[in-house]
């Protein structure tokens, strides 16, 4: 799909932006929004591309940088770091061998911090794309890696 | 020992949260088609009798919200708005993405009747963009009630018409902030906005709108259900009803837990939730998420409710009780959160933009001190943040005061 066919799932109004917004990253492979995602929203909203740059880099769900598939939204809350959420972090760092913010090589993961993902009672947590996994600990977090990695090379070889 | 009271979560785990069937089998839409046999100004008669305050955080009296946008002007030309904030994203908050999971048709019949007390024609959830299964059951829930003929042209015949969409946010802790969520809704950064006008007279588009938080549109059924008299009896004398509290941290059964107003945190901890994980000692509560207060033991038998707990330099906010237990830091704790403020601030006002800043800076740099050795820096933290709250626009410049204020009252020497 291109962005021009999202685009016209939407009524041309500004109030539709983040919807139309959230709908771009998703389609696009590098799960982010390129400047020329930003152009063609800018023209269809009969808006400047700065005033919807600016809502871009507002909002922390949306990037411009291509990210990995597998997007990590690490809970770095108050709750979540009092119970070990940095170790955690430091530990999928190392996993994954890039730093908090960044993509591996291959573009399989993209780290993020995240505010609190009102799952507290389970803490300490993260999100992989749309998937919440809780009660997490060094082992547990490794083997979702572990599992998703494999995942991933099944489906390149099948 | 006491026991949960079920306003919110009567349904929660009891049905199919898909199927509007099980709703309506469990008395779902009986408040709303008595609402519809009443004149819409009885319903925002009942609704500000009942007491209802705003179980997001604020505490503002529903019923004069549903008053205000009901009497403003231009009342009868031109749409008017109702909205529900699901942007849930205070720390150690979880309530509405329990309610929206397991019962979402309660909150949608609430913002129905509010909706037809006011005569609005459009209502909008804003709900937070992480709340993936929320989004998809209020997805479903929304579809149903078109499918029965709740929403749409001319709801059972009674001349009342109502469209509902639901817009999904990005990511920004302020964004849960009316104002600022109005913003976002209309597709902008979001800033907050100057107050007044409040949005009962100038909200959505610069129309009057209703915006209230997902548990407290829950409540809106059972009170046309019983009546406002019935309601304003239970709770406690200026905190009708119940909360959700949500309990998390060094617990044996962290979770959440709706109880009457007046019911005290100890009870909530100890009969509830099983008391401190592991038998260790209570060391502090942080009760309101992040722009809430450290309290020590003294304020857990303290019956909750908005005042009552004002009284006592704390705030019942959002209903987040986060435990900590001997073997944690305070230090670590506020640390944190004046991180979060640092990272949420929109930056709009320089006092919030900057004070966020100064304010981690300040903690920073007091680290390696022994603990009951810090007061002299919480002091200066504290006028620091105070004036930030007078010369900020919206509550997050507003909020690190909270805890840094409820630190110096209760753990001064010890912090």
């Amino acid at each position: 799909m291109t962005t021009q066919d999202i685009l016209h799932r939407y009524p041309p109004t500004r109030d539709h932006l983040l919807l139309m917004l959230h709908s771009i990253q998703e389609n696009n492979p590098g799960n982010n929004i390129t400047p020329a995602d930003i152009r063609q929203v800018a023209a269809y909203l009969k808006t400047t591309t700065a005033s919807v740059y600016g809502v871009v880099r507002y909002y922390s769900m949306f990037s411009m940088n291509p990210r990995g598939k597998h997007i990590i939204r690490f809970c770095k809350s108050p709750l979540c770091r009092m119970v070990g959420a940095f170790d955690l972090i430091g530990a999928l760092e190392k996993e994954l061998a890039i730093r908090l913010g960044e993509t591996t090589s291959d573009m399989l993961f993209t780290l993020e911090p995240s505010e609190c993902l009102g799952q507290c009672d389970k803490a300490p947590v993260m999100m992989v794309n749309d998937t919440i996994y809780y009660n997490l600990d060094e082992t547990r977090v490794s083997n979702i890696i572990h599992h998703l990695r494999e995942k991933e090379h099944k489906k390149q070889t099948s | 020992m006491i026991q949960q009271t079920k306003i919110a979560l009567k349904n929660a785990g009891s049905i199919d949260p898909w199927s509007i069937e099980d709703y309506i089998d469990s008395g779902g839409f009986r408040a709303f088609e008595k609402a519809l046999s009443m004149d819409p100004r009885d319903v925002v008669k009942e609704l500000e009798n009942s007491g209802l305050r705003g179980l997001g955080g604020g505490g503002f009296p529903t019923g004069l919200k549903v008053k205000f946008t009901d009497q403003a002007r231009c009342h009868k030309s031109g749409p008017k708005y109702v909205v529900c904030n699901a942007d849930e994203g205070e720390p150690g908050t979880y309530k509405d993405r329990v309610i929206m999971e397991q019962d979402p048709h309660l909150m949608l019949e609430g913002m129905l009747i509010a909706a037809y007390a006011i005569w609005a024609g459009q209502a909008y959830i804003y709900i937070r963009g992480e709340y993936g299964e929320s989004i998809e059951k209020l997805k479903g829930a929304i579809n149903n009630c078109y499918d029965k003929g709740y929403l749409g042209e001319n709801i059972k015949d009674s001349g009342f018409s109502l469209d509902m969409e639901l817009r999904i946010g990005a990511g920004s802790y302020l964004c849960g902030e009316e104002l600022t969520l109005l913003e976002s809704l209309e597709g902008k950064r979001g800033y907050p906005r100057i107050k007044p006008p409040f949005p009962a007279n100038a909200g959505l588009f610069k129309r009057p709108t209703l915006i209230n938080n997902v548990e407290t549109f829950s409540h809106v059924p059972y009170i046309i259900e019983v009546g406002a008299e019935a309601y304003s009896k239970t709770g406690t004398e200026n905190s009708h009803g119940t909360k959700i509290i949500t309990i998390s941290g060094d617990i044996e059964k962290p979770g959440y837990y709706e109880v009457s107003m007046g019911t005290t945190l100890r009870q909530v901890i100890d009969d509830l939730a099983g008391g401190v994980k592991g038998g260790k000692k209570f060391l502090a509560a942080v009760i309101g998420g992040a722009a809430g207060t450290f309290v020590d033991g003294s304020v857990l038998d303290t019956p909750l409710g908005f005042d009552t707990l004002k009284e006592k330099g704390a705030i019942l906010g959002s209903g987040a009780v986060m435990v900590m237990d001997e073997t944690r830091s305070l230090y670590d704790m506020m640390y944190s959160i004046l991180e979060f403020f640092e990272h949420e601030s929109c930056g709009k006002c320089v006092p919030c933009r900057v004070g966020t800043r100064i304010l981690v800076d300040m903690l920073g740099e007091v680290k390696e001190r022994k603990n009951g050795n810090r007061a002299a820096t919480l002091e200066k933290m504290k006028e620091e943040a105070e004036y930030m709250q007078q010369t900020s626009l919206c509550p997050l410049g507003g909020s690190p005061i909270i805890p840094i204020g409820s630190a110096v009252q209760y753990f001064r020497n010890v912090f």
